[in-house]
């Protein structure tokens, strides 16, 4: 994997958000986004797995936990790091995401100029430990 | 013949030969030679010990005679027990007291009776020694004096036979006694003037836990824990010094020690008795363990039951029926000012509450349950009494003045046989729930007009940005600022819901309220959301509907619902499926209902439905975008109309919202729930509207308001209102009147309508028959006459056939559940509460039996009679000392305090036989 290249799997049901982080990440920060509108749908394409996952919380259906849940059970994700994104932004929140299994939580709304550096220093500093 | 006379000592001398315990028992020699001894020495053949019993005379004894017995009223022997000495008959043929006495003219044939009398040492004559001879004679004075000797041995033998028979008695009864103290559950002890053990039995042995023999000869102190064991011996002697009883003859609790040395709790009663003199003392004891545990446990859990009545915070009163405070907790006091003191025994809960709060709540009431509710007590416990909990808030009024909103709970009190004994209620203070709510509407209020704010200038400027500069930007960028505008859109929007919910909650969103035309509201909230449909390419339209719908309504705020229903219609619909609107009338509402054909609702969800911010999880962003809030301000809304908001399956083929809103007249007024006039609504069906009219004017004779329709439009106006009944004219035909029957009896909603048939002569063969397997149980003939008529609407409208119908009038509730409870079996019950509903009820429905109170708390109960034509019969069941004679339609008078449940029954079944019989 280059310093600052890398590829992200993207999981949000908001039509709109998703516009925009796609943006943010792709053309601005000049990483290479594979998006899905539902945990669903990426459980049933089988990608390669990809350097990070980033996963909306608030979900209908399957909501981002659990979408985890089910990616760490498939021996194709399972060491795949990932981070979430939630609009609630609590402290006690926060903490139980990444006592879920996430590397990092970033919050909505996020700066759509920094979204990729943001990510990149999540995955920069796992990797470091 | 003269019969011998019954002696003044009678009683007393039967119980003595009784006590001899000899009568009916066999032969004994030592009678028998006596007898030979007198019937030598008086030189007589026959010698008998006779013994005079109540009715007869029996020998124990006798020589020369067969017989064992003879009637008392012709014996000798009865004669000569009533006097001392010998009595001698010489010559019986020649006396006139016996000459025709049976044993003198027959067998065996007496002319000569000489009798002693067997005088025991009480003093009572039990009989005679007697001699007898078939030829006249005299005794000498020598043969008498023997007489007198053999009849003395004769008593002296009777005498010793008799102690003998108590011997053996007292042994018997010893054996039974000794029996009885072996198998008794209590202890006994026996115990001598010097407190040694003379006896103990089984069971106390046990108690104290010692074998046999271990007890007896010892002192009974050492049953006895210290320091009584000490005491027992002084205590005893003082006793017979004649002092101190403190345990002789009445009982009382001690403690008991066993062998062991363990106590234990027990009941003593003692007893004194005498026996040869001496002075003893039997002990009963029963160990009261278990009962002193119990009393332990019930003392403990009342003190905890009023532990928390006190100790609550919480106001906690408790009423009888009737609503006269009982009991009045601390927290009560606290909460209202006032002491206990001041409202038990007084009809304090209208005294605590918002007199207009009460006022609405008995309108509201009525409207609920149907019936007339006095603003009272009646309005706090109406619901318990359904055996609800009953949950409000309420304003207490605080003896300062104060207004307090209280969360208040009644349930009602019952029995183990379920009457009611009382209600309690328990009101929570919720000044500081109300507090915080406000504050946090408030807040809500403020903040959402601080984001209107900036997010005017971010709308405008993008909205500037789009019609100005849109064509100048790359496709990505015109999608970013189309993202951007949809966005700000959807925030004012949820902004404006918050700020419209928020208003709501706190009452204070305004309404202009106006008389309008419902099907125009309706229609312009079609047209206005067409655009909408059309780009989810679903179909909106509006199904046939009244042209004209009068009622009070706020356009504004109603284009605000039905905008939401149709929207989330539409947008819940797959495309190029329908959306249908329609409005119809139905009783007293206008009914609205917008229905898709979308995937339905998930269980899960319904209940959640019109709660705030909640949206069933989709996976389908288009069926998204809406703010959370709008079902939950559509109710609201409806609810400030007086309406009510739902929504039901259309069997799995999606789902049908509606709202309900009061019809009014042209004026606006709101008119009440059974149409125009108010009257029981009758739908007329004929072909000839000359028959409809004629039929229509004869309801209004007897107080109902008709409708008419042809048959073709019979279902369509039974679906849209509510009728009492259809008159149904087979003007048409007989068999497409049956048809149409058939399809309004395959109807849900109209399988059970009273229907009444008016056919014409020629129609009328077999009818009958074929009317009652569409549970049609009412026609009538033409031509048809008002009093038939109705006649047959009265009993139409009985709840169910077959079965007798019972009208209670009564306004004590503990009297109708009895009551109730009683005739269930029997008839159908129903009950009204005063003259006016009683009225109201005989109007509607026939009944069989009227059971009426005469004193009810609108007049007396007498003004019912004769309102019904035939007359209704009618039980006076009254309070009154004395009955009301039974005249007229009254077939019967019970007193209350007179009749038990049984006696009740058996007079209403009687009556309830004999209407069915008529």
């Amino acid at each position: 994997m280059s310093a600052g290249q890398f590829d992200v799997i993207y999981v949000d049901d908001e039509d709109d958000i998703r516009e925009v982080a796609l943006m943010s990440l792709e053309d601005v920060g000049g990483l290479s986004v594979t998006a899905f509108s539902s945990g669903q749908a990426l459980l049933n394409a089988s990608e390669p797995p990809p350097d990070v996952f980033l996963l909306d919380v608030m979900m209908p259906g399957m909501n981002g936990v659990e979408l985890l849940k089910r990616l760490r059970a498939s021996p194709r994700y399972q060491s795949v790091p990932a981070i979430f994104m939630t609009a609630k932004a609590h402290p006690a929140e926060v903490e139980s995401l990444i006592g879920a299994g996430a590397i990092g939580v970033i919050c909505k709304p996020f700066d759509p100029m920094t979204l990729a550096d943001e990510v990149r220093g999540l995955l920069d500093s796992h990797e470091r430990h | 013949m003269k019969s011998p006379e019954i002696p003044e000592n009678e009683q007393g001398r039967l119980s003595a030969l009784q006590e001899l315990d000899i009568l009916d028992t066999g032969r004994e020699e030592r009678f028998d030679r006596l007898t030979r001894l007198a019937s030598h020495i008086a030189g007589t053949p026959i010698a008998l010990v006779s013994l005079v019993d109540q009715y007869r005379q029996w020998f124990k004894s006798r020589v020369g005679l067969d017989a064992e017995q003879t009637s008392r009223d012709i014996s000798f022997c009865g004669h000569a027990i009533l006097q001392p000495g010998v009595f001698e008959v010489p010559d019986a043929a020649q006396d006139p007291r016996f000459n025709d006495n049976p044993l003198v003219t027959g067998g065996p044939a007496i002319r000569y009776y000489a009798g002693v009398p067997l005088e025991l040492e009480s003093g009572y004559v039990v009989g005679t020694l007697c001699v007898i001879d078939q030829v006249p004679k005299r005794l000498t004075e020598q043969q008498q004096v023997l007489l007198k000797d053999i009849a003395q041995a004769v008593v002296d033998e009777l005498m010793l036979g008799n102690v003998l028979a108590r011997a053996r008695l007292q042994v018997r009864q010893g054996e039974q006694l000794r029996a009885t103290l072996e198998t008794v559950a209590d202890g006994i002890i026996t115990i001598d003037a010097g407190g040694i053990i003379q006896s103990v039995n089984p069971a106390a042995l046990k108690l104290f836990g010692y074998q046999e023999g271990e007890l007896v000869g010892r002192n009974v102190s050492i049953l006895m824990p210290e320091p009584y064991r000490s005491q027992h011996d002084s205590y005893l002697q003082r006793y017979l010094q004649g002092a101190d009883p403190r345990v002789i003859g009445i009982g009382r609790d001690i403690t008991g020690a066993r062998k062991d040395g363990s106590q234990f709790p027990m009941h003593l009663a003692v007893s004194e008795m005498r026996y040869e003199g001496k002075r003893f003392f039997t002990g009963v004891v029963h160990d009261t363990s278990a009962e002193s545990r119990l009393r332990e446990d019930l003392k403990e859990s009342l003190e905890l039951r009023q532990a928390i009545l006190y100790s609550a915070s919480v106001a906690i009163i408790s009423t009888l029926p009737d609503g006269t405070i009982l009991s009045f907790n601390r927290g009560a006091e606290e909460l209202l000012g006032y002491r206990a003191e001041e409202l038990i025994s007084k009809q304090g809960f209208e005294l605590f509450h918002d007199p207009q709060e009460v006022a609405d709540g008995a309108a509201a009431l009525a409207e609920e349950l149907g019936r007339n509710v006095e603003p009272g007590f009646e309005v706090f416990i109406a619901r318990a009494r359904l055996g609800e909990a009953d949950r409000r808030e309420w304003t207490y009024l605080h003896r300062d003045g104060s207004r307090i909103p209280v969360e208040q709970t009644i349930t009602a009190l019952r029995s183990p046989s379920g009457a009611i004994k009382g209600f309690l209620g328990i009101a929570v203070d919720i000044r500081q729930r109300k507090d915080a709510e406000r504050a946090k509407n408030e807040f809500i209020s403020t903040v959402s007009h601080e984001l209107r704010t900036p997010l005017t200038s971010l709308r405008g400027a993008l909205g500037l940005l789009m019609s100005r500069f849109a064509d100048d930007l790359p496709d990505k960028g015109r999608n970013l600022l189309e993202n951007a505008s949809r966005n700000s859109e959807r925030l004012s929007l949820l902004i404006n819901d918050i700020l419209d919910m928020e208003k709501l909650e706190a009452d204070r969103m305004d309404f202009e309220m106006t008389p309008g035309n419902l099907r125009a509201a309706v229609d312009q909230a079609v047209v206005s959301n067409l655009g909408y449909a059309e780009k989810f390419g679903v179909s909106l339209k509006l199904l046939e509907s009244p042209a004209a719908a009068p009622a009070m309504f706020d356009n504004h705020r109603l284009q605000q619902v039905l905008s939401n229903l149709i929207s989330n219609a539409v947008k819940f619909s797959p495309e190029g499926a329908a959306v249908d609107v329609a409005l119809a009338g139905s009783g007293g509402q206008w009914r609205v209902s917008v229905r898709d054909r979308g995937r339905g609702i998930p269980e899960a969800f319904r209940s959640k439905i019109f709660q705030r911010f909640s949206q069933a999880d989709s996976s389908d962003a288009r069926e998204k975008g809406g703010t959370g809030l709008g079902l939950s301000i559509s109710r609201a809304i409806v609810e400030k109309h007086n309406g009510k908001i739902g929504f039901h399956d259309v069997d799995g083929q999606g789902t049908e919202f509606f709202f309900l809103l009061p019809r009014a007249d042209e004026a606006g007024q709101e008119v009440d729930a059974d149409g125009l006039t108010g009257l029981p609504r009758i739908l007329v069906c004929s072909d000839n509207t000359n028959v409809a009219d004629a039929l229509c004017l004869m309801l209004n004779h007897n107080r109902f308001d008709g409708d008419q329709c042809p048959p073709d439009k019979v279902e369509a106006q039974l679906s849209a209102n509510e009728y009492r009944a259809l008159l149904l004219d087979f003007s048409h035909g007989a068999d497409p009147g049956l048809r149409l029957l058939q399809r309004i009896r395959s109807n849900e909603a109209t399988q059970e309508l009273p229907v009444i048939v008016i056919a014409s002569q020629s129609q009328s063969a077999g009818m009958e028959a074929r009317l009652q397997a569409l549970n049609v149980y009412h026609w009538l003939q033409k031509p048809v006459d008002r009093k038939q008529l109705q006649q047959a609407l009265a009993a139409s409208g009985r709840r169910s056939q077959g079965r007798p119908s019972l009208l209670h009038v009564e306004d004590d509730l503990d009297v109708v559940q009895i009551v109730k409870s009683v005739t269930e079996d029997l008839a159908d019950y129903d009950y009204a509460g005063s003259i006016k509903e009683a009225r109201e009820k005989l109007h509607a429905q026939a009944y069989d039996l009227v059971l009426l109170d005469l004193n009810l708390p609108d007049g007396d109960g007498r003004q019912l009679l004769g309102l019904t034509s035939p007359p209704t019969r009618v039980i006076v069941f009254s309070g009154e000392q004395v009955a009301v004679p039974a005249e007229g339609e009254i077939i019967a008078s019970l007193v209350k305090s007179q009749v038990t449940n049984e006696s009740l029954l058996k007079t209403l079944s009687g009556a309830l036989r004999e209407a069915d019989e008529r």
